[in-house]
């Protein structure tokens, strides 16, 4: 769970190629838990790791990095999603302590998650340039995990609203400065945006392994799907489009750790990746046939989970906007 | 562009799909149909 934090904080200090291929990795099993460890590591420790005071890092990376903490990351409003400037959280310094209040929903890993960055507007009439982020614990006073999700895939996942009412922060709990939320939301999801490529990547090509291992069993008509020309075809076509995104992915990884800006890197790999992974599964569920569409097989639920990864995060058309910008500029 | 890993990366992800196929496939189904969150067992 800390593969990119610094060994002194427990973690293992590795890159983010490497984190990418922890998460592929496990998505090529199971989207669930590739997601877990995405949001954790890309939406929660990392901005610890890049915006933190010393005092941040060292009270909540150790147990981040052992997994005895599980992150979560709260953007997202009833009406702001993508459009964040329309954040109706609203967060007031009193003393030592920040009071929050307002609502976030679709948080992913909310409920099992134990620290949350959370983001609040501290000057509305400055908009975006209002927004400020928070390291809010599970435990602080008037903050509560609301309704759970019931989601079509990545079930495993917890998918929840989170409540704040006059949740107390205590000031030391400001991540980064005042009005600097909006930048570090936009920068913690380029990277976050990797993970979910990742993901992506993982599901296509768990179920091309499935589906490879299928159609030579099958048999119809005398003899096996693989000597079908279709089949290879279709093979053919999904290794080619997998091995694409899986480029995409990996330069978006090696952007990242050169530093500097990887918005355009990010969102190409997520929109691709995530298209494949929609295509690849649709395709292998079909290969399979009526056996593709029932619960015998795991490429159903690797259909079910592919869907997300072109919604969250960005949907795909948000990935064009943030692409095309950096064409047309 | 170059991708190939280094020793370091190409051990690690031969560690992360050992895991994987050992720890998380097995539970990838009733994780789904159950919708439970895959605390580390």
């Amino acid at each position: 769970m800390g593969i990119p934090i610094p060994q002194e904080y427990g973690g293992q200090g590795c890159d983010t190629l490497t984190y990418v291929l922890c998460v592929e990795e496990l998505s090529k099993a199971c989207g669930t838990t590739g997601v877990i460890v995405s949001a954790h590591t890309s939406l929660c420790c990392d901005p610890i790791m890049k915006y933190g005071t010393n005092d941040q890092k060292a009270k909540y990376l150790p147990a981040l990095a052992a997994g005895k903490s599980i992150g979560a990351f709260g953007l997202t409003e009833p009406g702001a999603g993508t459009d964040a400037s329309g954040q109706q959280t609203k967060a007031v310094l009193a003393g030592d302590h920040y009071i929050l209040n307002g609502s976030k929903i679709f948080i992913t890993n909310a409920g099992p998650a134990a620290i949350y960055v959370v983001f609040a507007m501290t000057d509305k009439s400055k908009g975006i340039k209002g927004i400020s982020a928070f390291i809010v614990e599970k435990g602080f006073a008037g903050f509560s995990v609301g309704k759970k999700e019931l989601k079509m895939g990545i079930r495993g996942s917890s998918t929840c609203e989170l409540v704040f009412e006059n949740c107390k922060v205590p000031k030391e709990n400001l991540l980064g400065q005042e009005g600097k939320g909006f930048a570090i939301a936009m920068s913690t999801l380029d990277g976050g945006r990797i993970g979910i490529a990742a993901q992506a990547l993982g599901i296509a090509q768990g179920a091309l392994d499935e589906t490879v291992k299928y159609v030579k069993e099958r048999k119809q008509f005398g003899k096996s799907l693989s000597a079908f020309q279709n089949t290879q075809f279709k093979l053919a076509d999904m290794k080619t489009q997998i091995e694409a995104a899986r480029l995409l992915v990996y330069q978006a990884a090696k952007a990242k750790d050169k530093g500097g800006r990887y918005s355009t890197e990010a969102a190409m790999a997520k929109l691709f990746a995530a298209e494949t992974a929609m295509s690849v599964t649709t395709q292998c569920v079909q290969l399979f046939g009526g056996y593709g569409y029932t619960r015998d097989y795991p490429v159903e639920r690797m259909m079910r989970d592919a869907k997300i990864t072109g919604i969250y995060e960005g949907t795909s058309e948000v990935q064009r906007m943030v692409i095309s910008s950096s064409v047309l500029k | 562009m170059d991708f190939e890993f280094n020793g370091a990366q190409q051990m690690t992800r031969e560690l992360f799909s050992g895991f994987s196929e050992k720890e998380v496939k097995p539970l990838a189904a009733e994780v789904d149909e159950e919708e439970r969150f895959p605390y580390e067992q």
